[in-house]
């Protein structure tokens, strides 16, 4: 099964303050200690005398257990046990997920960026968490291991792959890797591969970086990933994000192995004490790390509230005119809205909604944790539209500009009918069997993926992240999501369709935009700007 | 090489053209036997061994087997492995790491089964079995996993075919039901074998790694010489008549494994096969006959040594002891009691025939060779197939080939022997752009072990010290190999599509006796060959059993 691309929207926890910040707040606070704090911080972390426990085991009280064996295989979830979690000296979170007797050990680094600065959350973060993937590849003959970068929602993952055996030479080479002093060499080699990778951002890229601006605050260059942003970037930047992103007080490693987590204790208590922040100020101590890994992936950002726009009803949300992408392309309507989406069951309702309104529509959802984002995409085609009149002469355009588009050109009318199928399809009642049909579908292939992948129990605690919005959820996440989405009824899909998608008469949120050429869509602002106009297709 | 192949692609008109509802399906209502089937009117296959008792032509559906109360206690790495009144091999193993489910439907047929008039023919018919039959809708059997997000493969080789599904394990009940009735009354019509042809036609053609007339040299096996996956006229101008024999010729339960590999428990997932299979008449298991390798020819002569003696080559006179030696004839040169030089001594003993096994070719009166021995009677074998006299090349030779037998234990050896062959180092006696270069060509059915040796005057010494090394000084070389292939074999097996895909390449017939309808409980570790790594080697590799070629040939 492929999956559409989701928008990018690194930053859906972007109402945090922290994100609009220049510096994080424990940086900002020690500044205000002063230089000789500072030299005695960094004195502090330089003795070797420092009494502090090398690893710290982090309780969880509200964990809610992970199903049993036969609950997990009735529910399509993977039987794992309750982790084992620590922080590390460093401030290292770790999330030990163990399968006995698996001769196979799966290890993801897990790096968020919303954190960052916003100049530094784009496309630096991501030649920095590209470095950590070239360096690991560059490894993998040495240490059999295979390795991936995987960039979700506010985060970067690198996946190592390899031999159980060779757990503790991992864990090694981790240290190796990020006690390393020469970065630029490092940096220099992911700017190249970044830039060769990144293509110009194509309409829907451009539209959706523009909506999740208007929606969340976040700034576009954190969305939008454009060539000139990686040959633009000062080495100083990257670096700037290589320490920011590898901070370890801020990161996470999963490990999913066969082994407990106290066989390999030494090896972790060396990463701890070799891979260390770079940041030169004072550290609020280690102590301080944050032993919740939603908390460093998010913060405390409380729930977003929509805000004020509708689609058809006042007040409208003014819908936008992005300008067309270098290399053309198609032109495409995209409307927007978040949900919040504060308990498991809505989080597993907005899932099962976009499945089964994506058999039809083009349809897409991000979840992270308390607030989801939907989009529905249309795309403009110029349908019967005559070719401009060129000179033949020149062999150029004629001089005169296209004929002014009305708003009965057939394009603005196709487009009415396409909003007005979209719109009736949206308030069609769900059928039982299609629900469970899409239900299935989609927990299904979750788990056939992860298998087909190599059953890595990285990647599904990964997207149990995304399923959570505390710790003690993550265990058991894929059960209950699986659970809500079977037992969820026709009339709950219905109920949840009208408060948040109805494009005439739900709550307000949304946001829209046009992106293309001037010919296609000018005839559609005219008919659609103020507000969304229907036009039942023909019988 | 056997390459699956996801077949969302291979049959997206078919896949569109199936509108089946997403929702769970209902339980599959059970047909009883026709009296017309092709199936039950069709004569053995030909080489086939007669069965022991004829099918019954028009017996109403037989009763579901009972149970059998000596069910041994399945241990979590034992797989259940038993006989079904049908013919059906089935094999039924556990894992717990994820709640999916790997079915997979393997059948001993491949494309060198092809009809001379007819090549290709075996391929098309593993893609026409997707075309649905009287039960199944078409592409049923792909939307039987997809519809519930698994995946389905298919994958078509020189000996074997197999019919692939991973699915939620809440889907299992529809695959065991879709494998049971794949086989039954193929729908055969001229829109749907063009279909089925246009699909074999766009699959991918892999170029072979070793020519495909060494391939059918070295087996013995003429079916081996055309490229299988080419669709030819032919196909497309077959009587629908002729089409349907040779589906019910070459596809058939009793000739067929079913691996199923999921966290359920395999007693119960072993009674809900034998419910699914219960309706299909009795027959007796019947393997196609694979004739054995053929005798090799006797070895040229080593060439005469054009190097001064004091350059250490071991093919210099007045050298007795290095291998080759023209000073010594090729009869000396083998002539040591019991011993072969050059032979790769790792067991210590000298096996007088190879470990493979295959059935005797169909005699009328002789009674079947038992798997795993040698044929009753060799000279009633027949003739063997020509192979082409290596012996009378006059050039030295430039590949040695060697077939490796269609079982995971040899396989896997096969792999650990060519990476130990690839990473000898040069000794200070050996020209100084001495090499030895190893492929391993996998196949469960066909695999093929390749040797191509470089920079020397004497190959065939060169070759016989290299693997004379392999069993003494380079030992600890070879176990090295040997834990990096059961590594690898671990890792591949952790998952259930992998395990139930290593488990189709085990041996076509179990060893050791089966009762009839009684399952046995095997190490798993056993099926795959990783417990065969652990002990002594099966897979030996002598100069004198290898298949020569020369002179130099280009890779293709």
């Amino acid at each position: 099964m492929t999956r559409r691309s989701t928008p990018r929207i690194s930053a859906l926890a972007a109402a945090h303050p922290r994100a609009t910040e220049p510096a994080p707040r424990r940086a900002s606070s020690a500044r205000a200690l002063g230089p000789l704090a500072a030299s005695l911080a960094v004195l502090l972390s330089l003795a070797p005398g420092c009494k502090r426990k090398d690893t710290q085991k982090v309780e969880i009280f509200d964990e809610a257990p992970p199903p049993a064996l036969t609950e997990a295989l009735g529910a399509l979830a993977p039987p794992w046990p309750a982790p084992e979690r620590v922080v590390l000296g460093s401030g290292l979170l770790v999330h030990w997920l163990r399968e006995a007797d698996t001769p196979a050990v799966h290890l993801r680094l897990v790096f968020p960026h919303t954190d960052l600065r916003p100049d530094l959350q784009g496309v630096p973060a991501l030649v920095a968490a590209r470095a950590v993937a070239l360096e690991l590849e560059g490894l993998a003959a040495r240490l059999a291991i295979r390795s991936e970068l995987v960039s979700r929602v506010g985060r970067h993952e690198i996946a190592i792959h390899g031999a159980a055996a060779d757990l503790p030479a991992i864990l090694t080479a981790l240290g190796d890797l990020f006690a390393t002093a020469n970065l630029d060499g490092v940096l220099a080699r992911a700017r190249k591969v970044t830039l060769a990778e990144l293509r110009a951002p194509e309409a829907e890229a451009l539209a959706l970086a523009a909506l999740t601006n208007m929606l969340l605050g976040t700034a576009k260059s954190a969305e939008l990933l454009e060539p000139s942003a990686a040959a633009d970037a000062t080495d100083a930047a990257l670096q700037d994000a290589w320490k920011a992103l590898t901070d370890p007080r801020r990161a996470l490693l999963v490990v999913h192995a066969g082994d407990p987590l106290a066989t390999h204790q030494p090896a972790l208590a060396d990463l701890g004490a070799r891979w260390r922040q770079r940041v030169q100020l004072l550290s609020a101590g280690d102590a301080s790390a944050e032993p919740q890994a939603l908390r460093r992936l998010r913060g405390d950002a409380p729930a977003l509230k929509p805000g004020p726009g509708n689609l058809k009803k006042s007040p409208v949300a003014p819908l936008v005119r992005l300008d067309p992408p270098p290399r053309g392309g198609r032109s495409m309507l995209v409307l927007a809205r978040t949900i919040p989406t504060p308990t498991a069951r809505e989080r597993s309702l907005a899932r099962l909604v976009q499945r089964h309104f994506q058999a039809e529509l083009d349809v897409r959802l991000s979840l992270s944790g308390p607030l989801a984002l939907v989009t529905i995409h249309v795309p403009l085609v110029a349908a019967g539209r005559g070719k401009p009149p060129t000179d033949p002469l020149e062999q150029a355009d004629a001089a005169e500009p296209p004929p002014e588009a009305t708003a009965t050109d057939p394009l603005s009318q196709r487009v009415r009918r396409e909003l007005t199928v979209i719109r009736d399809y949206l308030r069609e009642r769900p059928l039982a069997q299609d629900l469970v049909g899409a239900a299935q579908l989609w927990l299904g292939a979750r788990m056939v993926a992860a298998s087909l992948g190599g059953e890595d129990w990285t990647a599904l605690w990964s997207e149990a992240l995304d399923l959570s919005t505390s710790d003690g959820e993550i265990a058991a996440a894929l059960a209950r999501d699986a659970e809500a989405m079977l037992a969820a009824s026709p009339d709950d899909v219905a109920a949840f369709t009208k408060r948040w998608l109805d494009l005439e008469t739900s709550d307000p949120g949304w946001a829209w935009v046009i992106v293309g050429n001037e010919a296609d869509v000018q005839g559609v602002i005219a008919s659609q700007g103020k507000g969304l106009q229907f036009e039942p297709p023909p019988e | 090489m056997l390459a699956a192949r996801p077949l969302a692609a291979a049959c997206a008109g078919l896949a569109l053209a199936f509108a089946g509802p997403a929702g769970a399906r209902a339980e599959p209502p059970q047909s009883p036997v026709p009296t017309d089937s092709p199936l039950l009117a069709r004569a053995a296959p030909a080489g086939a061994q007669a069965p022991a008792e004829p099918a019954p032509a028009a017996a109403p559906a037989p009763a579901a087997a009972p149970v059998p109360t000596d069910s041994p206690a399945v241990a979590a790495d034992t797989a259940l492995d038993l006989v079904l009144p049908c013919g059906l091999r089935v094999l039924v193993a556990r894992d717990l790491s994820l709640p999916v489910a790997a079915v997979v439907l393997a059948v001993e047929v491949g494309t060198e089964d092809d009809p001379a008039e007819y090549p290709g023919l075996v391929h098309a018919l593993a893609y026409h079995l997707h075309q649905g039959n009287r039960e199944l809708r078409p592409g049923e059997t792909i939307a039987a996993a997809q519809d519930a997000g698994g995946a389905h493969f298919l994958a078509t080789g020189p000996g074997q075919v197999r019919f692939e599904s991973l699915v939620p394990v809440s889907r299992l009940a529809e695959v065991l039901y879709a494998e049971s009735q794949r086989l039954r009354f193929p729908t055969i019509d001229r829109a749907r074998w063009d279909m089925s042809l246009a699909w074999a036609a766009s699959d991918v053609r892999p170029p072979p790694r070793i020519r495909r007339e060494l391939l059918a040299a070295l087996h013995g096996a003429p079916g081996l010489v055309h490229d299988g996956r080419a669709v030819g006229k032919s196909l497309s101008g077959m009587v629908l008549n002729a089409l349907s024999a040779q589906l019910a010729n070459k596809f058939s339960y009793s000739r067929a494994t079913l691996i199923v590999v999921a966290p359920e428990d395999p007693t119960a997932i072993l009674q809900q096969v034998r419910d699914r299979f219960a309706d299909l008449p009795l027959a007796q298991r019947s393997l196609p006959t694979r004739p054995p390798p053929p005798a090799r020819s006797p070895l040229p002569a080593a060439p005469a040594p054009t190097a001064p003696a004091t350059s250490g080559n071991p093919a210099a006179p007045g050298n007795p002891a290095a291998p080759g030696n023209p000073a010594a004839s090729p009869a000396k040169s083998a002539a040591a009691p019991g011993m072969l030089p050059g032979t790769l001594l790792l067991a210590g003993n000298l096996r007088p025939a190879p470990s493979w096994s295959f059935t005797a070719p169909a005699k009328p009166d002789a009674p079947p060779a038992a798997p795993g021995n040698p044929p009753a009677d060799p000279a009633a074998a027949g003739p063997p197939p020509t192979v082409p006299p290596a012996a009378a090349t006059p050039a030295p030779p430039s590949l040695f080939l060697w077939p490796v037998p269609a079982d995971t234990v040899d396989a896997a050896w096969a792999g650990a022997v060519c990476r130990a062959i690839s990473r000898q180092k040069r000794e200070t006696d050996e020209p100084r752009k001495a090499r030895l270069v190893c492929d391993y060509e996998p196949d469960p059915r066909r695999g093929a072990l390749v040797l191509r040796p470089s920079g020397v005057e004497d190959p065939i010494g060169f070759v016989r010290a290299r693997l004379a090394r392999l069993a003494g000084a380079d030992a600890p070389l070879l176990a090295a190999q040997v834990a990096v292939v059961a590594q690898a074999l671990r890792l591949r097996v952790r998952t259930p599509l992998g395990l139930a895909r290593q488990l189709a390449a085990s041996a076509a017939s179990p060893s050791g006796p089966v009762p009839n309808d009684s399952p046995v409980a095997r190490p798993v570790d056993e099926l795959t060959g990783l417990a065969g790594l652990a002990g002594r080697p099966a897979f030996t590799l002598a100069v004198e059993d290898a298949l020569l070629v020369g002179p130099a040939e280009a890779r293709p």
